[in-house]
């Protein structure tokens, strides 16, 4: 059994942690911090009896939860400071994404889950309103992220700015204008989303309508090159997981991807939440996507090539390849070569001055 | 791969009683079980679990780490560091050592002859980065009876050659590059790797510690020239040390003795700004830290000779307990 494999077993199944020689977990869960899913792991394995686990490994995973915990509770802390000083007007156009909204949601996905990072979501038109308030509260786009070139890639085909962190506290923040870069072939306009979004209990800031943080998960994971796949796919099962009780909202999952032209990654995602995690689905909602499914030949392509970067112990190949794709969907080739091309030559200028 | 592992978990492998330290090995074992991933080291409170196939490791760690407790490859370690070549053929051909710790930060190839200092710097980086047991300091520590103390600084503050001065005079040393806080208890606890030493301090070090088992000085590091000394009986898992003292020490030849009392809020800030998981640890550390600087008067020490400050030292202790 490979680590991994063991790693998804624990995660669907943590019982079975007893089984485990603390050899075995102790690999699981190096598995599991590679793939920045150990805080979950840990607040899984955590739940079981006492006896299930060696106590070296139990307070090993207390730390690693505890770790996880005090990092997302200080990204609380300072998204909370940002909205007290954000104008008003501005702060409820503000969407939280990911995991910072699963955890302003007290969603079962934040559990365990890194929050390091601050994703939002404004409407493009509050876009430079945001940025100037950003900036007066000493988050500065990161020194790395500061060329020109890099600006312009970010400002004209990205959907969302150059990564930001606080001059003094170092936390980071994504600042989003859509879901997808505008040149991506599945790109469409976030304004449904902005229309369909939720209130959090006293808070001025706002998420995602439920069906929309599962397809952004999605996107972000199947037509994008997936940077965490195994944590995204988590996501996917626990989104699953927590809306079953609510069948009106996965039902709403295919019509609303098939109206934002989001089908195809709302379809691997179910099917490989299911393929990985066993997630229990409807087969209303597995039926109702299968207009999505692709050619027999570009699906087994897909399965082996997600299989690899899931469960393989090198995924060096499956990566390239999958991030070769999502740069094919990202943009028009033309675009793609030009910026390929930028790249390449400011890496030899800078060779050649280094 | 040329060489097989034993499948260990054979019961007839574990039948004669198992090796307790890593001295009970051949060096041949301790060669095929760095291979096997089998070997797994006690370093006070901390376990690492060490592979490589370099030959270079296998007799750095029976030199350096020979008094160290062995524990059962079987079981759980929360550290896993596997040194070895940068690519395939770097095995044959201008060999080098690259350490794995499972953390994606670049990490640069060092000459073979250097793996150990692949192997400490590794060791270095899985406690800054993946521990969540402790708070940590960049600081050494060390206890007597069951008073500890705390010396934390920067790189070159002199910190590494006051705890090889100290553990030469009585005291056990707890741990060289960082202090382990327990937020539970608030006791220090033993991490005690070889202290590292650099350029002009190795040779009064060796002074002291001339029969120690010390790896040979590696030369052209960024930071010169660095000497590994394992100093005394290494401290076990369980020891535990209330903190008593914090003194920040600077080390310069020219500077007259002098010991100056700072406040506790100004030893909070400095300590967490050495402290590598701080802000990941939230609350229990902020309560830890308060109880610390409390309980611990800090101290800026200034000394011109190794015997100056454990001077002060035993002067401040004297005078405080």
């Amino acid at each position: 059994m490979s680590a991994v494999r063991d790693l998804v077993a624990l995660l669907v199944e943590p019982a079975r942690a007893k089984e485990f020689s603390g050899r075995r977990l102790e690999a699981a869960l190096a598995a599991a911090r590679r793939r920045h899913v150990s805080g979950r792991l840990a607040a899984d394995l955590l739940d079981l009896p006492p006896a299930s686990l060696p106590e070296r490994a139990r307070e090993v995973l207390a730390g690693e939860l505890a770790a996880v915990e005090g990092e997302g509770l200080a990204a609380d802390a300072e998204l909370r400071h940002i909205e007290r000083r954000l104008d008003p007007g501005l702060a409820k156009d503000v969407v939280l994404l990911k995991g910072i909204a699963w955890r302003a949601l007290g969603s079962p996905v934040a559990r365990g889950r890194r929050a390091a990072d601050i994703d939002i979501l404004v409407p493009r038109h509050r876009l430079a309103e945001a940025e100037t308030a950003l900036d007066r509260l000493g988050y500065a786009t990161v020194a790395d992220k500061r060329h020109p070139q890099d600006e312009a890639y970010y400002r004209d085909w990205m959907h969302e700015l150059p990564p930001r962190r606080h001059v003094e506290r170092g936390q980071e923040i994504d600042l989003h204008h859509a879901i997808l870069p505008p040149v991506h072939r599945q790109a469409f306009d976030p304004a449904p989303l902005f229309a369909a979004v939720r209130p959090l209990a006293g808070r001025r800031f706002r998420v995602l309508a439920p069906v929309d943080r599962f397809l952004h998960s999605a996107v972000h994971a199947w037509s994008d090159a997936p940077s965490t796949p195994l944590r995204n796919l988590l996501e996917q099962h626990d989104m699953l997981l927590e809306h079953r009780v609510d069948p009106e909202i996965l039902a709403e999952l295919p019509r609303r991807a098939a109206e934002l032209g989001l089908m195809r990654p709302a379809f691997y995602a179910v099917r490989l939440a299911r393929r990985h995690f066993a997630t229990p689905v409807p087969d209303a909602l597995v039926a109702a996507l299968e207009p999505a499914r692709p050619a027999a030949p570009v699906l087994a392509l897909m399965t082996e090539l997600t299989d690899r970067l899931l469960l393989g112990e090198t995924d060096g190949f499956a990566r390239t390849v999958l991030i070769g794709r999502a740069h094919w969907l990202r943009m028009p080739l033309p675009l793609l070569l030009r910026h390929a091309a930028r790249k390449l030559r400011r890496r030899l200028v800078r060779n050649a001055d280094g | 791969m040329i060489f097989s592992c034993a499948n260990t978990t054979d019961p007839t492998v574990g039948a004669d009683i198992a090796p307790a330290r890593l001295a009970d090995l051949c060096p041949a074992d301790v060669a095929e079980r760095l291979r096997c991933g089998d070997l797994v080291l006690g370093i006070g409170a901390v376990r690492a679990r060490i592979s490589s196939p370099l030959p270079e490791l296998a007799s750095w760690l029976a030199r350096l780490y020979g008094a160290f407790p062995l524990a059962d490859p079987e079981g759980f370690a929360e550290h896993r560091l596997s040194v070895g070549p940068s690519r395939p053929w770097r095995r044959f051909l201008r060999r080098d050592a690259l350490q794995d710790v499972g953390l994606s930060i670049p990490l640069h190839p060092v000459p073979a002859r250097q793996a150990p200092l692949a192997l400490e710097t590794g060791l270095n980086l899985l406690m800054a980065f993946r521990e969540y047991r402790f708070l940590l300091f960049h600081a050494g520590s060390l206890m007597r009876d069951d008073t500890a103390i705390l010396l934390p600084g920067a790189s070159g503050s002199g910190k590494s050659t006051l705890s090889a001065g100290l553990a030469a005079s009585g005291w056990t040393l707890l741990s060289d590059e960082f202090g382990l806080l327990d937020p539970a208890t608030g006791m220090l606890a033993p991490c005690p790797r070889p202290i590292s030493i650099k350029n002009a301090a190795i040779e009064p070090v060796a002074g002291l510690w001339g029969a120690a088992p010390r790896g040979e000085p590696i030369s052209g590091t960024p930071k010169g020239r660095i000497g590994h000394f394992s100093v005394g009986k290494p401290a076990g898992a369980p020891l535990r040390g209330r903190p008593r003292l914090i003194a920040f020490p600077s080390f310069d030849p020219e500077a007259a003795m002098r010991a100056k009392r700072i406040s506790p809020g100004r030893a909070f800030a400095r300590l967490i700004a050495g402290s590598p998981n701080y802000r990941r640890l939230g609350e229990p550390a902020f309560a830890a830290m308060v109880d610390l600087v409390r309980a611990a008067p800090a101290f800026e020490i200034a000394y011109g000779s190794l015997a100056q400050g454990i001077e002060i030292v035993e002067g401040l202790l004297e005078r405080t307990g």
